[in-house]
């Protein structure tokens, strides 16, 4: 059954587990500075043997499964890490994407690159950069994406005038 | 200006038109990303949460506890 949405306790149990991961998506714009709204969090995660194994111990902890069109109780593993590359899952706290790659094929190491170090409640987490962000919207080009680009960009425009 | 009725009509450039009096939505947008730009990113997601849990609470049929939501600068 899914979850309330609870955005930093799945942080925390991806971090106590020492998953590698970058937040993106809604949340990283989120944290840099957005005034959007987003009722999912979106992470790439590094696709290895060891990291997917801890991803699995995390996603067995939160009770996660597919979001099957046709009901079915499918739960991720290790070899499913490994093979397929979006994994859009309800958990105990709430939706939760997992993705091997965003934007133009961007691994989790070409976007460590692309990411800013934020301590949030402790955690050390690695946020995908606005400007990132926004290239992966542009390239995403759904309708929701559409709608949040005037204001992302609007977003870095005044976090670049502020650093001025 | 020539009217359909065939009157002249004196535009009057002292006097603001509405679109100059109506707020100005970039300003609008502005204070609001100014004040999330002004949040740490940990405040910043207990707003993210906090729109969240409002929606909800909504959606269940109860009011939404505002004292979650990090105060907005000038608001009461």
């Amino acid at each position: 059954m899914a979850g309330e949405l609870r955005f930093l306790d799945i942080l925390s149990a991806l971090a106590r587990h020492e998953v590698d991961f970058v937040v993106v998506g809604g949340v990283a714009a989120i944290l840099e500075g957005a005034p959007i709204s987003t009722f999912d969090l979106d992470i790439v995660f590094h696709r290895t043997t060891e990291n997917n194994a801890r991803l699995a111990a995390v996603l067995q902890e939160l009770n996660a499964s597919y979001k099957d069109p046709a009901g079915r109780h499918i739960v991720p593993d290790s070899m499913k890490l490994d093979s397929i590359n979006v994994h859009l899952l309800r958990t105990d706290l709430g939706p939760l994407d997992l993705l091997s790659r965003v934007g133009r094929d961007l691994t989790y190491e070409a976007l460590l690159d692309r990411s800013i170090d934020y301590e949030v409640a402790g955690l050390q987490l690695k946020v995908l950069n606005l400007e990132t962000v926004i290239e992966c919207k542009e390239i995403a080009d759904r309708d929701k994406d559409r709608a949040a680009l005037p204001i992302l960009r609007r977003t870095l425009e005044l976090k670049r005038s502020g650093d001025d | 200006m020539q009217r359909d009725d065939g009157k002249t009509e004196t535009a009057r450039l002292d006097e603001p038109s509405p679109e100059d009096s109506a707020p100005n939505s970039i300003d609008h947008d502005d204070s609001l990303i100014l004040w999330m730009l002004s949040l740490s990113p940990e405040k910043r997601l207990e707003v993210a949460q906090g729109f969240v849990d409002s929606v909800r609470i909504l959606r269940s049929g109860r009011r939404a506890p505002l004292s979650r939501h990090p105060q907005r600068p000038g608001t009461a």
